[in-house]
């Protein structure tokens, strides 16, 4: 299950987390290794603490909404019909009054990854086009 | 020492873990169902469609829009007061000598009821406008968990700032034994302890009830996301916004109960001769740990929710999807996580231990890497993308690029080293103003602009508001800069005056400098009438919006929920009403 959870996709959107990790790491390597200040076990266990529980705190938080966020995109992938969002095509106003919206794909508003990744790509593209032209 | 408070404070950390994890192992706990919430509180959206009229409505409403129209109104009355007691100030500094306030009393006085107003009844409640009116539209909810907590929390501010701004209603009455509080907003000890006016107890108080106010709204935000979504909303696909608002409950949750049970034990000090901020008591320190512990968080609880809403806007007018939507999520959470591991940095020069110093200026540094994420995506949002320079769109990018400044001032401050050089001077003051003005001022306007039509079924008028737009981001250019310059001439904060010696700082430059940041300030206040007056008039003779669609979202497939749910109140209002007001949530008509 978690190799599936964490697949390379999750693990990319969640670089952007690592790299504070890695610098908290770096300095609490840097505070065991080097200490100009003298000892004082006290002091040094509270220095090494805040940056440990720290790191802690967001190494927990960023695995489970790293796994909440993913399992809810494989609901999405698989059943896309159900988690339609509101879309261009609903120019009807008496279609936008309907709760349901089937026909329409899932997710353009908010994700910029949704199932259909070709699709998105692509209309990126003719957005980027049609700047380029004016 | 430092040992036995260090194994006291394990001690009862593992007590207190225990006794969380007890109770919440209580089954009789776990199966009680609070009154309020479920049926009582769905019974609202059919209570909606008969609401009382005229000021009882408005007394006695539970609908999340009234209520956040009510945060809205009571926001900009306390943006009205927080701005005229800067106005003052900055006349008082145009020269060194000036003494127009009559005393340094006053001064100060004015100087505490700015910076509290501004964070705590104007930056909270602006935000929670826009979450109470847009949050259950977003995720497809019929309304908060919880309504009737939702104008509980409402109602307790307007006291809140009576009792915050009690001291200058009461000094003339009083003949001056109860006075303005003169503690500034960060409220230190010994100082603020020892002044013996009752004005500093009842803004304490005050600042208590708004303390609770925020905790009851978070509670009812989390809960709200967490259970009242719509069936097709999931974590996958749930809008920027919400979750930036789902972070900042998390962080009040965390925060705010912190800074009540510590404004206590001021009161107690102040009052009942307890010793915890004493000198050879608790010590001054400890009010300083205990406030910013509260504090840095509270600064990122006032930033995450505007960089929701630049997050949820800025695309609109891109014509593209937000670049690295789950970029943003991620940072977001980072930020929230990380803001309980920096409060030291206010700290720096106060003689805490040097290790100490160097753990908080790791993670300080750390924290600017999910802030400088999202400002890259902003930006990668915008980069080749089909742009158009509305007023919403405007403020956004205005407050992109302030939070460039009023971000990397930060990572400076941040360092050490450069910390015990520009620590209180007015570096920090420009620093934080980029931030607080130059941000969350500017994304709530941003978001008035942008949600005008819906709230009030009129367009507002867009000249006037582009130069909303250009004379406040000139002023806060002027203002701020020179007090960043200020700052690295080495003029302290909170004085009223600057008559010192010329080794200190070059007097002749800091008048000058202190004079265009006066200049600026005025620059922004006819900025800001210009807003109201826009605003003011065009509810009142505005075109109205018919178009359920009128920043032509759909063209780019960006057409969202609110602006769904407003195109259905558009089909179901009686040709012949004028304004939709939602379901009579516009303002009382004038009748
Ligand atoms: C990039 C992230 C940030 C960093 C690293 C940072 C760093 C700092 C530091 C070190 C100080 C203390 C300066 C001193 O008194 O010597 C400070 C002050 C302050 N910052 Fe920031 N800051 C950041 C972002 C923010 C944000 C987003 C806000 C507001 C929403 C903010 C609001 C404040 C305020 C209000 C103060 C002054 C507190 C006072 O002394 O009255 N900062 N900041
Ligand atoms: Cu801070």
């Amino acid at each position: 299950m978690s190799s599936r959870t964490f697949d390379r996709e999750t693990l990319l959107d969640l670089i952007v987390n690592a790299i504070p990790l890695v610098m908290m790491a770096f300095f609490i390597g840097v505070f065991v290794l080097y200490n100009p200040f003298g000892t004082d076990l006290a002091n040094q266990a509270i220095q090494l603490s805040i940056v440990v529980i720290t790191f802690g705190a967001l190494f927990v938080l960023t695995y489970f909404s790293g796994r909440a966020i993913s399992k809810a995109e494989a609901e999405l992938e698989e059943n896309p019909e159900e988690f339609a969002e509101p879309q261009a095509a609903a120019a009807d106003p008496s279609e936008a009054t309907t709760p349901d919206y089937d026909e329409e794909e899932f997710g353009e508003v908010t994700s910029d990854e949704p199932p259909e990744d070709a699709a998105a790509i692509a209309a990126d593209d003719a957005d980027d086009e049609s700047a380029d032209d004016e | 020492m430092a040992g036995e408070q260090l194994a006291l404070t394990v001690l009862m950390g593992v007590f207190l873990v225990g006794v969380a994890t007890l109770v919440s192992r209580m089954e009789n706990l776990r199966a009680y169902t609070p009154l309020v919430s479920g049926d009582a509180g769905y019974g609202d959206s059919t209570a909606t469609s008969h609401k009382p009229s005229g000021l009882i409505r408005w007394l006695t409403t539970v609908d999340h829009k009234d209520i956040g129209i009510l945060y809205g109104i009571y926001a900009t009355i306390a943006f009205v007061w927080g701005g005229l007691a800067v106005m003052l100030m900055r006349v008082e500094l145009t020269t060194p000598a000036l003494n127009v306030l009559g005393g340094t009393g006053t001064y100060n006085g004015l100087l505490t009821s700015h910076g509290i107003t501004m964070l705590f009844l104007f930056g909270t409640p602006i935000i929670a406008a826009f979450s109470n009116y847009f949050i259950p539209l977003l995720i497809g909810a019929d309304d908060m968990a919880f309504p009737r907590i939702n104008g509980i929390a409402f109602w307790l501010l307007p006291p809140a700032a009576l009792l915050i701004w009690a001291g200058f209603f009461l000094d003339p009455l009083t003949g001056g034994a109860v006075g303005a509080a003169e503690t500034s907003w960060t409220m230190y000890t010994p100082l603020s302890a020892e002044q013996a006016n009752p004005g500093v107890d009842l803004m304490l108080l005050g600042l208590h009830l708004s303390g609770i106010s925020a905790t009851m709204g978070a509670i009812n935000f989390i809960v709200t996301i967490f259970t009242e979504r719509s069936p097709d909303v999931n974590w996958a696909n749930l809008d920027i916004f919400s979750w930036t608002i789902l972070t900042q409950s998390a962080l009040i949750l965390f925060a705010f109960p912190l800074l009540g049970s510590a404004l206590i034990m001021l009161l107690l000090d102040r009052n009942f001769q307890t010793a915890f901020f004493a000198v050879d008591g608790g010590s001054p320190i400890l009010w300083q740990h205990l406030f910013w512990f509260f504090g840095h968080p509270e600064v990122y609880i006032l930033v995450l929710p505007p960089m929701g809403l630049v997050s949820w806007i800025l695309p609109k007018f891109s014509g593209r999807k937000l670049f690295g939507y789950k970029f943003v999520i991620y940072s977001t959470l980072a930020i929230g996580v990380l803001s309980f591991g920096v409060w030291a940095h206010h700290m720096f020069s106060s003689g805490i231990d040097p290790r100490i110093r160097a753990s908080f200026m790791a993670v300080s540094l750390a924290i600017a890497i999910p802030s400088a994420v999202k400002t890259f995506n902003w930006i990668a949002t915008m980069w080749n993308g089909n742009i158009r320079l509305t007023a919403p769109m405007l403020f956004c990018i205005g407050f992109v690029a302030n939070f460039v400044i009023g971000g990397i001032t930060g990572v400076f401050l941040a360092a050490i080293p450069v910390n015990l050089v520009l620590h209180d001077t007015y570096y920090v003051v420009g620093h934080f103003h980029w931030i607080v003005m130059g941000m969350i001022a500017f994304a709530g306007f941003g978001a008035i602009y942008y949600w005008f039509p819906i709230v009030t079924g009129k367009m507002y008028q867009k000249r006037l508001a582009k130069m909303h737009f250009w004379i406040s981001e000139i002023g806060v250019a002027v203002t701020f800069f020179a007090m960043l310059l200020l700052g690295y001439l080495g003029m302290p904060r909170r004085y009223a005056t600057y008559e010192f010696n010329g080794l200190i700082a070059p007097l002749a430059q800091v008048t000058t400098l202190h004079q265009v940041a006066t200049i600026g300030a005025f620059i922004i206040m006819l900025g800001q009438l210009i807003w109201v007056w826009n605003l003011t008039q065009s509810y009142l003779e505005g075109p109205v919006v018919e178009d359920e669609d009128p920043w032509n979202l759909k063209e780019t497939g960006q057409y969202s929920r609110e602006f769904e749910w407003f195109g259905e109140q558009l089909d179901t209002t009686d040709e012949d009403t004028p304004t939709l007001a939602a379901d009579g949530s516009g303002e009382p008509s004038d009748d």
